[in-house]
């Protein structure tokens, strides 16, 4: 190509033979992008999120009403609308820290009030409910809640960048919506579940080591916490999982100091669900180290703090999955792992220890809808 | 659309299991039903029925 000839003045129609009106087609958009760039960008945008706002509303409302109801049904005397939206916008003020040392017992401390304070309030709904149905309402209001706070959290970004008319303001939030989606879809899905009482694939831990309890005497050893004692080709197990088939995780960071203050094990093998990365397969297995157990991590540093101090190795089984899978009915795919992680307990404790020692194994995860 | 998702309803079912002949027989969920509820008995060897499994299996996709 021959670029000698080139002339700008030509190529932007500004020349003396220029027809002004190219000359506006070429000036006007610049001119609008410019001091209106932003604001464009702010409608396109704002309309996805408006459209993703929608959803959590509906998302929030729908859980709500089915929470009603289904109190309703359990104790049809009493209208519970007023005390379950009051219960719904509650929240936790996160202790200071500034300096964080001795946090722990500070978090653990406010994180039980709430959950004493949320299991009397669901009671005082009934005049008399079982301890399965009690955790069953008690976690579908902790799924109404997350809805509200996640609905209430997105709202408040997208007024306030239409309000201010700032667009960098509702970047993070465009950035943040397909997780934020993603978990409320979850959380969604799960009320099914958890109405009914079924397994949900967090459940696998608990589900692997129900069965090895099955035809053990159980004993309580925390709140909602239950161990016993069975043989395993010469070695002493402890067994350990949440109290099923209610919908608790129980609290295995007591339960463990417990036992093994009172048991010393040799080893302690925990057996959790994990968030699978993206491009991993659901309900594969893996082994590692360290406290396999979620939540806020009062309890992980409770079980890291004992081994410590105990000297205790502690190793891992995780089932990897996604968030959606872990808080909704157990996939087949989950379920069916089942004997082959418990294989893989036996191997870990073969292999780790000697005839004579002892090992806790620990089912860690939400045990709705599977006993021991 | 051509990348919408499709949406999945998955089916509860129970799989219980004879304590004593193993075998295993696969059905849909019941209410009341949970992982080692000892259910009835065995219609082929008289053992002990015993859910072993609740899960859910995707049944049609719309």
């Amino acid at each position: 190509m021959d670029f000698s000839n080139f002339n700008p003045e030509q190529f932007l129609g500004m020349g003396e033979d220029s027809n002004p009106i190219l000359w506006i087609i070429w000036i006007i958009p610049i001119i609008i992008f410019v001091f209106y760039g932003q604001r464009i960008q702010l409608q396109i945008t704002s309309g996805e999120i408006k459209k993703n706002i929608s959803k959590l509303k509906q998302f929030k409302d729908e859980t709500r009403t089915e929470l009603i109801d289904y109190i309703k049904k359990l104790n049809s005397s009493k209208d519970p609308a007023q005390k379950i939206d009051r219960f719904i916008d509650y929240f936790t003020i996160m202790p200071v820290d500034m300096d964080p040392n001795g946090i722990i017992p500070k978090i653990r401390h406010v994180i039980r009030s709430r959950e004493d304070q949320t299991r009397a309030q669901v009671k005082s709904l009934f005049s008399e409910i079982s301890d399965l149905e009690r955790t069953k309402v008690q976690t579908i209001l902790e799924v109404v809640t997350s809805l509200q706070l996640l609905y209430k959290i997105v709202n408040h970004f997208y007024l306030t960048a239409k309000k201010q008319k700032n667009y960098p303001l509702i970047l993070p939030l465009q950035m943040m919506l397909p997780f934020i989606m993603e978990e409320a879809n979850a959380l969604h899905d799960a009320m099914p579940a958890l109405k009914q009482g079924q397994p949900i694939g967090d459940g696998i831990g608990p589900m692997v080591v129900g069965k090895m309890m099955l035809g053990h005497e159980k004993q309580k050893v925390a709140f909602e916490t239950v161990w016993s004692e069975s043989e395993y080709e010469g070695r002493k197990l402890v067994l350990l999982k949440a109290e099923g088939p209610s919908a608790t995780v129980g609290r295995p960071g007591d339960a463990i100091e417990e036992l093994v203050s009172k048991n010393k094990p040799d080893a302690i093998v925990m057996i959790d669900a994990s968030l699978k990365l993206e491009g991993e397969d659901s309900a594969t297995v893996a082994q590692g180290f360290g406290a396999a157990i979620g939540g806020i991590g009062t309890d992980r540093f409770q079980i890291e703090e004992v081994a410590i101090k105990h000297n205790i190795p502690v190793f891992a089984i995780v089932i990897k999955q996604s968030i959606k899978e872990a808080i909704t009915l157990m996939t087949k795919e989950i379920a069916d792992k089942a004997e082959e992680v418990r294989s893989q307990v036996y191997d870990m404790i073969k292999e780790n220890t000697t005839s004579g020692q002892s090992v806790l194994v620990v089912g860690v995860g939400n045990t709705l809808g599977v006993s021991q | 659309m051509m990348f919408s998702k499709k949406e999945e309803t998955r089916e509860p079912y129970s799989v219980e299991q004879c304590e004593a002949c193993k075998k295993e027989t696969k059905r849909k969920f019941n209410d009341g039903d949970y992982v080692f509820k000892e259910t009835s008995k065995c219609p082929s060897c008289e053992g002990l029925l015993r859910i072993v499994k609740v899960f859910g299996e995707i049944i049609k996709a719309k």
